[in-house]
């Protein structure tokens, strides 16, 4: 098990990390870093992220147009009004209505409503104190469990890298959805009446441009078209996927293959598993966990990670669509994600400053299931150390807020969570070398530092970086910096040190073969 | 055919069916008894409620009854289960969706429901006891004389009443298509999933035609009482239900309420059940272990002419392309002796075929949708539609010439577009009939593989024999259009042609998505490279269905502008087709895109039309 005190000292105050050189870390100041970043990165094209000066209204206001009425008691008849309430906040709207109104209801209805009121309280306490994430808010339910660390403040809200196109979404803080590309200066704006509250953003694999956006009350699909230079695609072009009991989606994901949508709710025990062109959801949950927070969709698309609320989380079998389950978390699972080979799955809890491993070799031939190993190994420690950096104590590490692992399995970057701590520096994003062979390995690598005064809100790679891994760190102003990893990855070192694929196993393997084409 | 004799029906079809009835009937107590439970309901003496619930349920009367129950609704289910085909129908206007519910045969089904209806709720009558249990009960003033017990009328026309309108819906909205559910998930999950939200979807169901059934009482409730009570000689001086006030009883309305709900369950939940069990994937054997058994391999089975068994055909196959890697290595395996790749030639032939047959049609769809516009231009006739596809339908038969085009291209005159029989409305499991007897287009793409035996494409000279009498009722309905009522039943539906090429195309998607899967399985798991012959076919019968969809994409958006038509009679049961449609296209597009991705630039090696390779280079760039 790896610690950070293993880690290189991060890097001074006022320093800025630019990119990785074959395992170092290259700091320059501030000055410099900005001189090499409009340099760009060694003919690698990428979208300008640009944070949005002007003023977008948002379609989805806010406040409601209630807001600016006062409420009139006077004249309306009881009945009436007690109607209006049920229409506008539901049924223990009424019935809190009724209880406040004793002068002018009878008493036998009052008294009633006044004990079923009690009765509501008290299951909805109960529950409570099972699953204390069903008496938060809707938007303390979204800062709780949307990916980013702070998602009220933040300007940048989710963010989403196209599977295989230099071309990546950014959903901002007025609910507008961007879309960048390395290609073309068009920047389509995608708003939508429904789109309010984004927490997530998912591009379907396989697909020139189809968005699916997790909204408060629906997930929106786009459809757009990616040689158009509409700036502003029509709401016609997005379908709505709702379900009555599965809202707000905090979390999404798309089959591997592009075929299935699956969206889920923290207050929903059912994933909605939905075939998109034809609207229908098919129901998917076990009892137990009180909601799914997170989905995580393995590579190879054998395996499905659903984590809960509570401190359950359970890995689905795509099959049969059978689950197994991990109980006995210090918390509830916070980030995760699985190695490009699909038998890996990192993971960290919400209240132990740990990463975990979880081994999915263990399938036995015959016997379905998902083949993970009885327990998770602690395989990296990143409780807070204290490094001395230019005579100054600098306190690194904590909770972790979100993982990011490179697509080639090399790179896992950790942000953590913010902290109240003055001295602490919650901001460093903890670099760590992976290695899967022969056995999962952590190598803390260092840190990286970021402008000051900017603080890092999500983190991500982008999936078809071909000269190493691209980090992308988005922070609480709107910026977005892409930092370069340039390595060589083992499996290309590999491939160098091995004798031509023909001479050593003869027919088994035509990676490097061109293909075989047919003259008619 | 589908015939007696047929071994999948032997083999698998009668025990999914009796598996499904026998859940049906075992879960039937536990449903009667949460009914009773109900029924019995009282807030103020909790502890009668509950013994004298656990009392009913356990007593001799109650078990005769639920038995009686049970008979009843198993035949429904089984009836049900004769009209359970798996392609939707399209109904090209709204005389065809009355005709098509009027048959002889589904009106028969809707007696038997409305008989079964009224059956169950006498049955139920008989657990709520009092004036529910008999139609005569003593009048309250004299011992002497009888009264008709207009409680229990009610409760047994109601049955009758929800019996015809579960009939009639079942039909019009396409309740009878058997839908293949994207992911597998255990029987026992899928019915516990379903449980909660189908009582709910009873009880609101059963509300909505409670209200509707109050207001034909109220009208006409007169007729049937008069009837008993004159035909049984019955006092006329009492009458419980005949004004408003009276209709107002809590108890009635809750038990009516309840018992509208259970019956309505009682039907879905079987029909429920039955799809489960059927449209579970089943595992066609890859080999016979002796000759004679080789009708029941999978790559047999996937030129069957059944449909319903095609359809789980390639279900199996979409299935073991995605999941299987054992039985993938099989297709990838070559021929003992010889060395031939068999297995594999036969199964992407199959596909391949059913997708140039679609891209077949969509060409000879759009070439007579132009040569019906060109045509319309030159000989304009008096009463025309605005819509474009019914401008083909109606104006082609003005003139002989256009005539002989329509006939010569894949229109049909009948009553409902629908394959594989174009004139039956429906198709039963048991009559799935003979291939599709679309004729050959007139201009065909011809994709240039040469290797592969290529049989052309579903060719049937059988329209084209009767032409006088075709034409003859042509200029007759010509006439009768011009009544109000007939024009409106007779106008076209919107894109109706368009959705009749589609009714199938859950095969065309399992099949793409089985090919795509399979082709990019074997970049690593081929180890003798049987699928890399076959790419350049794959990938052109692909880019060309490809563009034949994205022409009548562009086609539909034309009509559509013309607006939806948005009545009872022209939607719902071909809803469906639309979005198989979509879907069609969304799936082709993903699988197009995953073998482009698996394969890479070494595609540019295959020798393409340029107008292909301009679209193999957008599709690379993630540009389409």
């Amino acid at each position: 098990m790896c610690s950070l005190q293993e880690s290189l000292s991060p890097p001074p105050f006022g320093m800025v990390t630019v990119k990785e050189h074959n395992g170092d870390l290259i700091t320059k100041n501030e000055k410099e870093a900005s001189i090499h970043e409009t340099a760009g990165l060694q003919g690698v094209q990428l979208p300008k992220v640009v944070a949005s000066t002007e003023i977008l209204a948002s379609l989805a206001i806010d406040e409601s147009a209630q807001s600016a009425f006062l409420p009139n008691k006077g004249d309306i008849p009881f009945w009436k009004r007690a109607w209006y309430s049920c229409k506008e906040h539901g049924m223990s709207g009424m019935l809190e209505e009724m209880t406040d109104e004793r002068h002018d209801v009878p008493w036998p209805v009052s008294s009633v409503a006044f004990s079923c009121l009690t009765a509501i309280r008290a299951v909805s306490s109960l529950q409570g104190s099972i699953y204390p994430h069903m008496t938060l808010t809707r938007d303390e339910l979204l800062s709780e469990f949307s990916r980013v660390r702070d998602w009220e403040e933040s300007e940048i809200r989710a963010f989403a890298w196209h599977p295989h196109t230099s071309k990546c979404a950014v959903a901002w803080e007025n609910d507008s959805v961007k879309i960048y590309s390395a290609e073309s200066d068009v920047v389509p704006s995608l708003k939508h009446r429904y789109q309010h509250g984004v927490t997530c953003l998912a591009w379907k694999p396989f697909s020139a441009a189809i968005l699916a956006i997790g909204c408060q009350t629906c997930v929106l699909v786009w459809h757009l078209d990616p040689t158009s230079q509409s700036t502003r695609p029509s709401a016609g072009s997005a379908q709505v996927l709702r379900h009555v009991s599965n809202s707000p989606v905090t979390t999404l994901a798309w089959d591997p293959r592009g075929r299935l949508l699956i969206s889920a709710s923290p207050w929903d025990t059912v994933m909605m598993v939905w075939n998109v062109p034809r609207e229908i959801s098919y129901t998917l949950g076990r009892g137990g966990g009180g909601g799914v927070s997170l989905l995580q969709w393995s590579p190879d698309k054998t395996r499905l990670l659903a984590a809960t609320p509570t401190s359950i989380f359970r890995v689905w079998e795509t099959h049969h669509w059978t689950c197994e389950k991990w109980t006995q978390l210090s918390g509830r699972l916070q980030a995760a994600c699985w190695s490009p080979d699909s038998q890996i799955l990192l993971f960290c809890s919400v209240s132990e400053p740990a990463i975990f491993s979880l081994n999915f070799n263990n399938m036995k031939p015959g016997v379905a299931g998902t083949g993970g190993a009885q327990t998770a190994v602690k395989c990296g420690d990143v409780s807070t150390v204290t490094f001395d950096v230019d005579d100054e104590e600098v306190r690194v590490g904590g909770l972790i807020q979100d993982m990011a692992w490179d697509p080639r399995g090399e790179r896992l970057a950790v942000l953590f969570q913010k902290t109240s701590d003055e001295d602490h520096a919650d901001n460093l994003i903890a670099l760590f070398n992976t290695r899967l062979q022969p056995v999962l390995e952590l190598i803390p690598c260092g840190f990286i530092q970021s402008e000051s005064g900017e603080e890092p809100q999500l983190i991500s790679f982008q999936p078809n970086f071909d000269k190493g891994a691209l980090l992308t760190i988005c922070y609480k102003s709107g910026k977005v910096k892409f930092l370069p990893l340039f390595f060589i990855s083992t499996q290309s070192l590999n491939e160098q040190s091995r004798p031509p694929l023909q001479a050593q196993s003869g027919w088994t393997h035509h990676n490097s073969l061109e293909l075989y084409s047919v003259n008619d | 055919m589908f015939g007696k004799s047929h071994w999948f029906l032997r083999e698998v079809y009668y025990w999914r069916l009796g598996a499904s009835l026998a859940w049906s009937m075992l879960l039937l107590p536990v449903q009667i008894s949460l009914y009773l439970f109900l029924t019995n309901f009282s807030i103020l003496s909790p502890y009668q409620w509950i013994t004298g619930w656990l009392f009913q349920i356990f007593s001799a009367s109650s078990v005769g009854l639920t038995l009686l129950i049970g008979c009843c609704s198993f035949w429904s289910a089984f009836w049900i289960v004769y009209f359970f085909t798996v392609s939707p129908v399209v109904h090209k206007d709204r005389l065809s969706v009355i005709l098509d519910v009027s048959k002889p045969s589904r009106l028969l089904h809707t007696a038997w429901c409305a008989l079964s209806g009224g059956f169950t709720m006498w049955c139920l009558g008989g657990f709520l006891g009092d004036r529910y249990s008999s139609l005569v009960v003593l009048c309250d003033d004299s011992r002497s004389k009888l009264c008709l017990s207009e409680h229990h009328l009610m409760m047994v026309l109601f049955g009758v009443y929800l019996g015809i309108v579960h009939s009639i819906s079942h039909f019009l909205y396409g309740c009878n298509v058997l839908s293949f559910p994207v992911i597998k998930q255990l029987k026992f999950f899928l019915v516990k999933s379903y449980f909660l939200p189908s009582f709910f979807q009873a009880i609101s169901a059963s509300l909505k035609q409670l209200f509707y059934f109050y207001l034909l009482y109220f009208i006409f409730g007169t007729l049937p009482r008069g009837w008993l009570q004159s035909n049984l000689a019955l006092d006329h001086s009492i009458s419980l239900l005949d004004s408003v006030y009276n209709m107002l009883d809590f108890r009635l309305f809750w038990y009516l309420w309840l018992s509208g709900a259970l019956l309505h369950h009682l039907w879905h939940f079987a029909i429920f059940l039955f799809k489960i069990f059927n449209s579970e994937v089943y595992e066609f054997p890859m080999e016979a272990p002796i000759l004679e058994q080789e009708e029941l391999c999978l790559h047999q089975v996937l030129s069957t002419n059944v449909p319903f068994v095609k359809y789980q055909a390639f279900h199996d196959l979409h299935n073991l392309a995605e999941h299987s890697k054992k039985r993938r290595k099989w297709i990838y395996s070559l021929s003992q002796p010889g060395g031939h790749p068999h297995r594999w030639n036969r199964v992407y032939s199959q596909c391949v075929e059913l997708i140039d047959s679609l891209t077949n049609q969509l060409l000879a769809y759009h070439d007579e949708l132009a040569s019906g516009k060109s045509l319309q231009r030159q000989f304009p006739s008096v009463g025309q539609k605005a819509n474009q596809s019914s401008n083909v339908l109606t104006n082609s038969v003005d003139h002989p010439a256009v005539y002989q085009t329509a006939l010569n291209g894949s229109h049909d005159y009948s009553q409902t577009y629908s394959r594989p029989i174009w004139t039956e409305g429906y198709q039963s499991i048991e009559n799935l009939g003979v291939d599709s007897p679309y004729s050959s287009a007139h201009e065909c793409y011809q994709p240039h593989s040469t290797q592969l035996r290529r049989r052309p494409i579903h060719s049937d000279d059988s329209v084209r024999t009767d032409q006088p009498p075709v034409y003859r009722r042509e200029t007759r309905l010509q006439r009768l259009k011009q009544l109000r009522l007939v024009a409106y039943l007779l106008e076209p539906l919107p894109d109706a042609a368009s959705r009749a090429l589609f009714t199938d195309c859950q095969l065309h998607i399992w099949a793409l998505e089985a090919l795509s899967a399979l082709v990019i399985c074997s970049y690593s798991e081929d180890t003798f490279g049987v699928v890399q012959q076959t790419i350049p076919t794959i990938l052109l019968s692909m880019l060309a269905l490809n563009n034949a969809l994205d022409k009548h994409f562009k086609l539909l958006s034309n009509i559509k502008e013309h607006g939806q038509l948005k009545d009872i009679l022209s939607l719902k049961s071909s809803t469906s087709v639309a979005q198989l449609r979509v879907d069609l296209r969304g799936s082709l597009k993903t699988s197009l895109h995953g073998i482009i991705a698996t394969f890479g630039h070494n595609l540019h090696n295959i020798h393409l039309s340029p107008e292909y390779k301009k679209q193999l280079t957008q599709l690379m760039e993630y540009k389409e």
